[in-house]
């Protein structure tokens, strides 16, 4: 999950546009995202190959294809790629690995806003890009058909911009390690 | 995934839903037995006797159970195909040698025993004369689908692959986690701060 090193410096004369409602991805756009890019680091480079990555690779394109997640993309009124978001269900057994019923909880395999949004547009924090659209992504869990209480994404260690965010912006608290990558954990059900 | 005849390798851990697909393939690779030998398409002929007929209504429902054998094997198939790329997706199942081409073949033989040209003719010749008198082969739209689907699925034809996200890979919880979920949980510690709104 990517939202991470400092933005670059914008022309103070651009004008930034408002999100659309997000598009479904699949293959289909698998042009639209060729250019994708969420920085240099090795994890933001991981956010966006996931999205470019070709049918049958075991990118983005796959996950929708096998309905393991839906994914969106994020535009603006006049058509400029903003960024990405994913949601999917995973399983995690206890207490046994093998044998015990699995907890199902909602997961977000990745999310990713485009190096030049990011930090942007200038102004509060709950008005950037990349929070309107982890909103969306947080709006979506809640709509989901099967509803489940977690909300689950890994994260890259290193990533201190990204784990900030989601721990100060939404509440998510860190949860031990999946595969090498930190898991952080967010309750979805509402406060009494 | 092997078949039931195949030798179980030594020191390999077969888990339930190995065997559950193994068996749904074999079901299936019978299946496709049963149809390439019942040849119940080639009852499709001599329309011109009328639907009033009754030869002709018995050999009607004939081809019609023919043509719903085939949509229900192509619907199986696609099924247990769908069902194993998850698995693998998932990192709950790795690839095994051969695997794959063995998978493809159940749909490569779908298409040549299902899909063949003399079935592709009796089927035109067959409907022509039911179209004469006002009548259609019941089912005929979904198998042309399934005809329409194998040769996509056959086209685009990869190997299934983990998922490159790691978080869409099943995992486990050890104590640690759910006593830390259970602290959550109670302490409302990590709990969702507002209430998020859709992009409109």
């Amino acid at each position: 999950v990517s939202d991470s090193s400092s933005p670059p410096p914008a022309d103070p004369d651009r004008v930034w546009h408002p999100l659309v409602p997000a598009v479904d991805f699949s293959a289909a756009l698998l042009p639209r995202v060729a250019g994708f890019d969420c920085g240099q680091l090795d994890y933001e480079k991981e956010v966006a190959d996931w999205l470019k990555a070709p049918r049958g690779s075991g990118g983005a394109a796959d996950a929708v294809e096998l309905g393991e997640a839906k994914v969106w993309l994020y535009e603006t009124t006049i058509g400029e790629l903003v960024g990405y978001g994913s949601l999917g269900v995973t399983h995690w057994r206890h207490p046994n690995p093998k044998k015990s019923p699995k907890i199902a909880m909602h997961i977000i395999p990745f999310f990713g806003v485009r190096t030049e949004f990011r930090g942007r547009p200038p102004g509060e924090r709950k008005t950037h890009y990349s929070s309107l659209i982890f909103n969306d992504l947080l709006a979506r869990a809640l709509d989901w058909p099967d509803k489940h209480r977690w909300l689950v994404l890994c994260v890259d260690a290193a990533n201190v911009r990204a784990i900030n965010f989601y721990r100060d912006e939404f509440n998510f608290a860190e949860f031990g390690e999946h595969k090498g990558k930190m898991r952080m954990i967010l309750d979805l059900r509402p406060s009494s | 995934m092997r078949l039931k005849s195949d030798p179980i390798p030594a020191g390999s851990e077969v888990g339930p839903m190995t065997t559950l697909l193994d068996r749904h393939r074999t079901a299936v690779a019978a299946q496709l037995d049963a149809i390439e030998q019942t040849k119940a398409y080639e009852a499709a002929r001599d329309g011109e006797e009328g639907a009033a007929n009754g030869e002709f209504a018995e050999r009607r429902g004939l081809v019609e159970s023919w043509i719903a054998l085939c949509t229900l094997t192509f619907a199986l198939a696609s099924n247990l195909n769908r069902e194993w790329r998850r698995r693998i997706f998932r990192g709950v199942e790795t690839l095994g040698p051969g695997e794959s081409d063995a998978m493809r073949a159940l749909f490569e033989r779908w298409d040549r025993v299902c899909n063949n040209e003399p079935v592709r003719q009796r089927l035109q010749e067959f409907e022509a004369s039911l179209a004469a008198h006002g009548e259609k082969l019941r089912g005929v739209e979904e198998y042309r689908a399934c005809c329409q689907q194998v040769g996509e699925v056959l086209a685009g034809w990869a190997a299934p692959v983990v998922s490159k996200a790691v978080a869409l890979q099943e995992g486990e919880l050890s104590e640690e986690d759910v006593s830390r979920l259970e602290a959550l949980a109670q302490s409302g510690a990590a709990r969702a701060k507002g209430e998020p709104r859709r992009i409109r």
